[in-house]
C-alpha cells in the first residue's frame, strides 16, 4: 500500500482540521499580541537575560548569589562566582525564586484579614506602639537573625522605642555561641576551614547540610576530599545519633549511647593530650577514659584509635548541631574547642580573625520568656519577622495562645504561615529578590542584596518600614547626637582621604528610604576610601558586594574548668533525634512544591515526613512495610510513616523537622507530622537552647495506613558496581595518572576475535567534529544534597507532579540521586550519585525511536525534539540508565508561577518523553556568542556550564568539551577513579563518575585479575 | 509549545504599573484537596469545547483530538488577513522607503539578541514628539498610547509567530549576512506589515541547506552546513 507515515499524518491533519471546525475551534495560528515596553528600562532587550549580583535571602548565612532576569522577570538564582566561596549554591538556597512567585503571597498589608493601604497599616502600628508605651507594656521583636545595615537599623530603633529583640532560630547557633564565650571568651563563632583537614571529627555539626555557613564548609570539605589537593583523602569520623546528610559521608560512624556524646568528647581529649603531652593536662586530669568508654559503649581502642588519628594529622573537630541538642550541648562543643587546642588546629583549621557573626543571636529560653511575658499580658507590639515560632516551638509551649494574647501582632511575611494569627497585622516585605538589603556573616565579607525585579505584590521591605516607623514615632535620632562624619559628596571626583568612621557611628533615621540607608552604611563602614565612593559602589553592584574576609588569627583558650563527665540515662524508651529535613530546612520551604517535590537524600521520600527505624526496631515491633508507627513521648503524640535504615541505633528514633505544619500555604498544610508535638521543653544548661536530644519516646505499631514511600526502591546496590568506591589510601596516592589505574574505565566482555581485530562496535562511532559536550561527576565528594536537581528542575522547567503521582513513579526530574546504604555499623557507606541522561554515542534510545525524534547531534548530545514525540515510550524502555521521563499529564503550576518559566526552554505537556538535555540552550547560547568571534568555546566558558555544574557546592560536577584535551573533563575522564556507569552496554557515554574514595574500602591493588580471566567487577562494595 | 504567558505577558507586566492595590483576603480557609492542588485529567491544555467531539466523528479523528494537544501539532493554516488589524495603521513604506530609516533603527534587537523587538512606545515618540499630530488619526492614537510616557503598550498584532518550541536568533542571522527581506518581504513597500514567507520548517530547512554561507566558514563550510541540518540548532 502506498501510504506513507508523511501521508498519514497529513490526512490525519486534515481530518482534524475538518473536526476541528465543526467545533468551532480554529485550527490555525492564533493571534498573538506583542506588547513593548512604554519606556524601556536601562539596558534591557527582550530574549536577552540581565544578570544581577545579589545575595541570598533564605537563611542568615548571607551567600552570594546572582539572579537571571529575563523580561523584569527573575527566572534562575546561581552562586555567585566573585563572593568567596565562588560558584555553587545550596538546595535551600535555590527556593527564594520559588518563594518569591508563590500563589499564597499577600497582595499588601492585610489586618485583621482584610487588605489595607500601607500608610493606614504603619499608622496602626505608630498607634499601637504609642498606646503600648502610655501602658508600660512591652514593645518586643522576635525574629530570625539578621546581620548587615538591617541589624544596624534595628538596633537604632531599638534603642529609640525601648524594643525588646529576640532573634531565635530553630537550628540556631546559640549553643555554639555560648560555647565560644566560655571557650575563648569572644561572642563570635570561629570559621572552620576544613580545606586542609585530613582528618575531620564531627559530634553532629551538620556541616554539609543545614549549617550555618556550611557552603563555606562543603567547599572545605569537597578540597579535603581531593585527592589532588594535597595527595590525601580526608578521614571524616562522625560521633552522632543518626546517618544524615553529613554522616552519610563518614568513614567512621559512631553513634555513642544516647546522651553520651559529651563523654566521648571528653575522653578523646584526654587521650589527645596525654599522647602530645598537652601543657594544660591537669585540666584533664579528672576525666576517666575506661568509664567514658564504658558510659558512651564506644571500646576504648577505637577511642584511643580517634585521639591517634586527630593528632598524627591535621585535624579539625567540629561542635554538636540540631542531631546533638541535649541538655549538655554547649558543655559538648566547648570540649570541642578543647580538643582542636589540644590537637594544634585553633589557628589553623579553627580560625578566627575572619570569624562569623550572626547578629543578635538569641536562646529558646530568651524567645520562650518573651512570649511567657506576652501570655501574661505584657506585650502590648509583637514584630515577627523571619520566624515562624508557632511551629518551631515545642507544642506544648503554647505559643499561639501567648501571640493572641499580644495588643497587636505585626508579622512581616509575604505567605501566611502557622504563625498568621487571625488578628494579626501582616507587612509583606517582600521577596529577597525585590528589595534591597544586606548580610555581613563573616569579618571583612559584605554581601549586598539589590532587588533583581519589580516588586510583584505591594509591599515594603522591613527596612522601609522601620524608618517609616521611626519618623513617625519621631524616634530621637542616634545620628544627631553623635556627630555625623563627613564624607565626600555623590558625585565628587576628588579622592577620598577621609579616614573611615568608627564603626560605632549612628546612622539615624534621617534616609528616603532603606536603599539609601543601606548605601550611606556601606558609604559609612564598608567602602575603604580608595578612589571615589561612586565608583567603589558601581562595583560593588556589579560584584554583590565588597568580599575582603579579614586576616586569620588564633586565639588562646580560656576554658577555666572542664565539664562534668554526662550521666547514663535510664529507661527503656527510644532516644529521639530531631534533625532538619536538607530540603525543607526548620520548616521554612514547606510552601515551596520544588523543595516538597525533592527526595530526601537518605531516605528517599518525598512531600512528608517519615521516622528512622533501625531494622532490629523493626523487627522488634513487628512491622510490616506500609505500616506506620506512633511515636509518643510525655508531650504527645505522632503516628507517621516509617524507614527502616541501618543509619540510627537500635535505642533511638529519628524523626525529621521540616512538615506537619497546621498552616503553610497548599503545598505545605498538613503534610506529614511536626516532631515538635513530642518534644519537651527542656532546655541546654550553658545556652538555654531546647534540647530536642533530651526527649525520650515509645514507638508501637499503629494501624494507619503509611504515606512513607522510597522513591528510590532498592537500599543498596544489590553487588552490582554501579556508584563505585576505592580505597581512600590508593586514591590519594594516584591523585592524577591513567585512567584504568584504580577502576575499569568500562568492562565489555567482547569476543576475543573481535578484540583482537580491533572491532569493538557494530555501527562506528558517530562524528562530532568540534566539540563533544561531556560531563565528569566526581562521587568522592558528592554528598547528595540535590541542588543539582533542584537547579536542574527550575531552569528546564521541570513541573512537580505532586504526592500521588510521585508515589507512581512519575516524578519529573531529570536527574535521579540514587542513593545506596552498603553496610551497616561504624562503616556504613552511604553512596550518591547523580544519574542523568549519560548522552550516549551509542545510545539505545535513538534506534528504537520510530518517529526519529531523538537522535545523536555532532556536539555529542543525544537530542530531544518535543513537538516530534508521539509518546511511544519506547526510548525509556530501553534506556539502561532509567534516564528518561514521560509526561503522563500536561503538568500545571499556579499561575503566579508562569513568571519563573525559563523562556528558553520549552515548557513540555502530556504525551511527551523528556530527559537530561546538557541545558542545551545553554550551550547553545554559549555557542552563539563565541561564533561571533569565530571561536570554539573555551574550556573556562564550559565548566560550570550546566544548571547542575553551576549549582553543585561542592564542585562535583564539571561540565565541557571531551574533544578538548587540555580540557579540565578530559583530564578527568582520564583520572584513574574514573568510569563509566554499565560500561559493559558499550553506550560510550559521555558523563564519567570518578568513584568515592572511602577509607575502609579495600585497595583494588590486592586482588589483582588473573590474566585472561574475565574481567572482575572492579572491587568496590567490600568493607575493610 | 504550550501557550504560556510569554514574552508578550511578561512586557504588559513590566509596564504595567503593579502598584495598584486591591482589597485582598488572607487564607484563611481550609486548605483544598490535594486532587485541586495538583489537579491532573483536566490539565490538557486543549479549549473545552474539543472535549465535544460529536458523535458522528471518525476514530481517527477522535484520536487525534485527544492524543495530539494543540501545542505540539502545527497549526494547519494561516490566519484570515482580516483578523490582523493592527491598533495603528503602521506605514512601513514611509519610514523605511521615504524617509531612508535602517530597519534596525527601530527593531533594534535584531543584532544583539533573539529578539529583533518591537521598538517602544519612547523610541517612536523620539521623532514624533516634533512631527504634528493635529488631523493625523494614527498619530493621535499614539500620542494616547504614549500619554507622557504612562499609557499603555501598544498591542502589535504579532505577523510573524514562531511556535513555542523554536529557537531563532535574529541576531545569528543578521550577523551572517542575511538581509531581513529575504525572511520578511519587502517590507520597504508596505504598509502594514504581512508575512510574505510561510515560516513553516521545510522553508527554513530549505534556506539552512542553500542560503551561502559566508567566507568566514572557510574549509568549515561543510560542516557549517550540517550544523544549520541539526534539529537542536532551532529546536529547543
Amino acid at each position: 500500500m502506498d501510504f506513507n507515515r508523511r501521508d498519514f499524518l497529513k490526512s490525519a491533519s486534515i481530518a482534524s482540521a475538518a473536526t476541528a471546525a465543526a467545533c468551532t475551534i480554529d485550527p490555525r495560528t492564533p493571534i498573538e499580541h506583542y506588547l513593548p515596553y512604554v519606556q524601556v528600562p536601562d539596558d534591557e532587550l527582550p530574549g536577552v537575560a540581565t544578570y544581577f549580583s545579589t545575595a541570598c535571602g533564605e537563611c542568615a548565612s548571607g551567600c552570594g548569589l546572582v539572579a537571571r532576569a529575563r523580561e523584569g522577570r527573575v527566572v534562575m538564582v546561581e552562586g555567585n562566582p566573585d563572593w568567596t566561596e565562588g560558584h555553587g549554591l545550596c538546595t535551600r538556597g535555590h527556593f527564594g525564586i520559588v518563594g518569591a512567585y508563590g500563589p499564597e503571597r499577600v497582595e499588601g498589608p492585610v489586618s485583621g484579614g482584610a487588605g489595607l493601604e500601607w500608610d493606614a497599616a504603619t499608622q496602626k502600628v505608630v498607634d499601637a506602639i504609642k498606646a503600648a508605651q502610655a501602658a508600660g507594656k512591652q514593645v518586643a521583636w522576635l525574629g530570625g537573625y539578621r546581620t548587615g545595615s538591617l541589624d544596624t537599623l534595628l538596633g537604632e530603633f531599638a534603642g529609640g522605642v525601648g524594643l525588646r529583640r529576640v532573634h531565635w532560630e530553630a537550628l540556631g547557633v546559640e549553643t555554639l555561641l555560648a560555647a565560644t564565650r566560655q571557650a575563648f571568651s569572644v561572642s563570635t563563632l570561629p570559621t572552620y576551614e576544613l580545606a586542609n583537614a585530613q582528618v575531620i571529627l564531627s559530634f553532629g555539626l551538620d556541616f554539609l547540610g543545614t549549617a550555618y555557613g556550611a557552603m563555606g564548609m562543603m567547599k572545605g570539605w569537597a578540597a579535603a576530599k581531593n585527592p589532588a589537593n594535597g595527595g590525601f583523602v580526608t578521614r571524616l569520623v562522625c560521633v552522632e545519633p543518626h546517618i544524615g546528610v553529613t554522616s552519610a559521608q563518614s568513614d567512621s560512624f559512631l553513634p555513642p549511647n544516647p546522651g553520651t556524646e559529651l563523654a566521648v568528647a571528653l575522653a578523646v581529649a584526654r587521650l589527645a593530650a596525654d599522647k602530645v603531652k598537652y601543657p594544660n593536662a591537669s585540666l584533664l586530669a579528672s576525666v576517666d577514659t575506661a568509664a567514658a568508654a564504658q558510659l558512651s559503649g564506644i571500646p576504648i581502642e577505637k577511642l584511643t584509635e580517634i585521639a591517634d588519628w586527630i593528632t598524627d594529622r591535621p585535624s579539625v573537630v567540629l561542635p554538636g548541631g540540631a542531631a546533638n541538642a541535649n541538655d549538655r550541648s554547649t558543655d559538648l562543643a566547648a570540649v570541642t574547642f578543647l580538643i582542636n587546642d589540644i590537637c594544634g588546629n585553633i589557628g589553623r583549621s579553627v580560625v578566627f580573625g575572619k570569624e562569623q557573626s550572626y547578629g543578635t543571636v538569641s536562646s529558646y529560653a530568651d524567645a520562650r520568656a518573651l512570649l511567657e511575658d506576652a501570655r501574661a499580658g505584657k506585650v502590648g507590639v509583637l514584630f515577627i519577622d523571619g520566624a515562624n515560632p508557632v511551629y518551631n516551638f515545642p507544642e506544648s509551649d503554647k505559643v499561639g495562645e501567648a501571640l493572641d494574647a499580644v495588643d497587636l501582632l505585626v508579622q512581616f511575611a509575604n505567605e501566611p504561615d502557622d504563625s498568621t494569627r487571625a488578628k494579626a497585622l501582616v507587612l509583606p516585605p517582600g521577596s529577597s529578590l525585590e528589595t534591597w538589603g544586606d548580610a555581613n556573616v563573616t569579618t571583612g565579607v559584605h554581601t549586598l542584596q539589590q532587588p533583581a525585579m519589580t516588586p510583584l505584590k505591594n509591599s515594603r521591605s522591613v527596612g522601609d518600614v522601620l524608618l517609616t516607623l521611626a519618623k513617625a514615632l519621631a524616634v530621637p535620632d542616634p545620628a544627631a547626637v553623635a556627630a555625623a562624619p563627613a564624607v565626600v559628596a555623590a558625585g565628587s571626583e576628588e579622592p577620598a582621604v577621609i579616614a573611615p568612621p568608627p564603626a560605632a557611628a549612628a546612622m539615624g533615621f534621617a534616609h528616603d528610604s532603606f536603599r539609601v540607608y543601606v548605601q550611606e552604611r556601606w558609604r559609612r563602614r564598608v567602602y575603604e576610601g580608595v578612589g571615589t565612593f561612586d565608583a567603589w559602589w558601581v562595583t560593588v553592584r556589579q560584584m554583590g558586594g565588597s568580599f575582603r574576609p579579614a586576616a586569620t588569627s588564633a586565639l588562646p583558650l580560656t576554658l577555666a574548668a572542664l565539664p562534668a563527665m554526662p550521666a547514663a540515662i535510664a529507661g527503656n524508651d527510644l532516644a529521639l533525634v530531631i534533625f532538619p529535613s536538607t530540603n525543607l530546612g526548620d520548616g521554612r520551604h514547606a510552601n515551596r512544591p520544588w523543595a516538597q517535590e525533592l527526595a530526601d537524600p537518605i531516605s528517599t521520600t518525598n512531600w512528608t515526613s517519615w521516622a528512622e527505624l533501625n531494622p532490629k526496631t523493626v523487627e522488634r515491633l513487628g512491622l510490616g512495610s506500609t505500616d506506620s508507627v506512633t511515636v509518643k513521648t510525655a508531650s504527645g503524640e505522632v503516628t507517621l510513616g516509617f524507614f527502616q535504615t541501618p543509619g540510627v541505633r537500635e535505642d533511638t528514633v529519628a524523626i525529621v523537622l521540616g512538615n506537619g505544619h497546621t498552616s503553610m500555604g497548599r503545598y505545605g498544610t498538613g503534610r506529614g507530622v511536626s516532631p515538635m508535638k513530642l518534644v519537651t521543653t527542656a532546655t541546654d544548661g550553658g545556652s538555654g537552647a531546647l534540647a530536642t536530644y533530651q526527649t525520650r519516646a515509645s514507638v508501637s505499631r499503629s494501624d494507619a495506613t503509611s504515606d512513607f514511600f522510597a522513591l528510590i526502591g532498592s537500599l543498596n546496590m544489590d553487588g552490582r558496581p554501579i556508584a563505585l568506591a576505592v580505597n581512600a589510601e590508593e586514591a590519594a596516592a594516584h591523585p592524577t595518572g591513567k585512567a584504568g589505574e584504580i577502576v575499569e574505565i568500562e568492562k565489555v566482555p567482547w569476543d576475543r576475535r573481535l578484540e583482537e581485530n580491533g572491532i569493538h562496535d557494530f555501527f562506528p562511532e558517530p562524528q562530532h567534529p568540534t566539540y563533544r559536550f561531556a560531563m565528569a561527576i566526581d562521587l568522592n565528594s558528592c554528598t547528595g544534597c540535590m541542588a543539582c536537581v533542584v537547579a536542574c528542575d527550575l531552569e528546564n522547567n521541570i513541573p512537580f507532579v505532586g504526592p500521588d503521582q510521585a508515589r507512581r513513579g512519575r516524578g519529573m526530574s531529570w536527574i535521579r540521586m540514587d542513593r545506596f546504604i552498603e553496610g551497616e555499623g561504624e562503616h556504613m557507606d552511604v553512596r550518591h550519585m547523580p544519574s542523568l541522561c549519560q548522552q550516549c554515542s551509542h545510545a539505545p534510545c535513538e534506534g528504537v525511536c520510530p518517529v526519529l525524534a531523538t537522535y545523536h547531534n555532532l556536539d555529542g548530545l543525544n537530542a530531544m525534539i518535543y513537538n516530534r514525540c508521539v509518546g511511544t515510550r519506547y526510548c525509556a524502555n530501553n534506556c539502561p540508565y532509567t534516564a528518561r521521563r514521560f509526561n503522563y499529564h500536561t503538568w500545571t503550576w499556579p499561575e503566579s508561577m508562569f513568571l519563573m518559566l525559563n523562556p528558553d526552554v520549552t515548557v513540555r505537556e502530556m504525551g511527551v518523553m523528556e530527559k537530561c538535555t546538557f541545558c542545551v540552550h545553554r550551550t547553545r547560547a554559549a555557542k552563539d556568542s563565541w561564533r561571533d568571534v569565530r571561536e570554539t568555546v573555551p574550556d573556562k566558558a564550559l565548566v560550570k556550564l550546566t544548571a547542575c555544574a553551576s549549582a553543585c557546592p561542592t564542585n562535583s560536577i564539571t561540565f565541557g568539551n571531551a574533544k578538548d584535551a587540555s580540557g579540565t573533563v578530559a583530564k578527568l575522564f582520564e583520572n584513574p577513579r574514573a568510569y563509566t556507569l554499565l560500561g559493559e552496554l558499550n553506550t560510550l557515554p559521555g558523563v564519567r563518575y570518578l568513584a568515592k574514595a572511602r577509607h575502609h574500602v579495600a585497595a583494588a591493588a590486592s586482588e589483582a585479575t588473573p590474566a585472561g580471566a574475565e574481567p572482575v567487577e572492579p572491587a568496590v562494595i567490600k568493607e575493610g | 509549545m504550550r501557550s504560556l504567558p510569554g514574552a508578550a505577558l511578561v512586557f504588559a507586566l513590566v509596564t504595567v504599573p503593579l502598584w495598584a492595590v486591591t482589597g485582598c483576603s488572607m487564607n484563611t480557609v481550609a486548605k483544598p484537596a490535594d486532587e485541586e492542588i495538583f489537579p491532573i485529567g483536566s490539565k490538557n491544555l486543549l479549549p473545552n469545547t474539543l472535549v465535544d467531539i460529536p458523535m458522528s466523528a471518525s476514530p481517527l479523528e477522535v484520536d487525534k483530538m485527544t492524543f495530539f494537544p494543540t501545542g505540539l501539532s502545527v497549526a494547519v493554516g494561516d490566519p484570515p488577513a482580516e483578523a490582523i488589524v493592527q491598533p495603528i495603521v503602521f506605514p512601513h513604506f514611509m519610514h523605511a522607503k521615504n524617509l531612508g530609516m535602517d530597519c534596525q533603527y527601530c527593531h533594534s534587537g535584531a543584532r544583539k539578541g533573539q529578539h529583533a523587538g518591537i521598538p517602544p512606545t519612547q523610541v517612536c515618540m523620539g521623532c514624533h514628539n516634533v512631527v504634528a499630530a493635529t488631523g493625523r488619526p494614527e498619530l493621535e492614537k499614539l500620542k494616547a498610547f504614549w500619554a507622557e510616557g504612562k499609557g499603555d503598550p501598544i498591542p502589535w498584532v504579532k505577523v510573524h509567530d514562531l511556535p513555542d518550541f523554536v529557537y531563532f536568533s535574529h541576531k545569528r542571522h543578521v550577523l551572517g549576512g542575511v538581509q531581513c527581506q529575504e525572511c520578511h518581504g519587502e517590507v520597504q513597500d508596505m504598509g502594514v506589515d504581512m508575512r510574505v514567507a510561510s515560516l513553516k520548517m521545510g522553508w527554513c530547512l530549505d534556506c539552512h541547506a542553500q542560503h551561502a554561507l559566508d567566507d568566514s566558514y572557510g574549509t568549515q563550510q561543510e560542516l557549517r552546513r550540517s550544523e544549520l541540518k541539526d534539529c537542536w540548532t532551532c529546536h529547543k
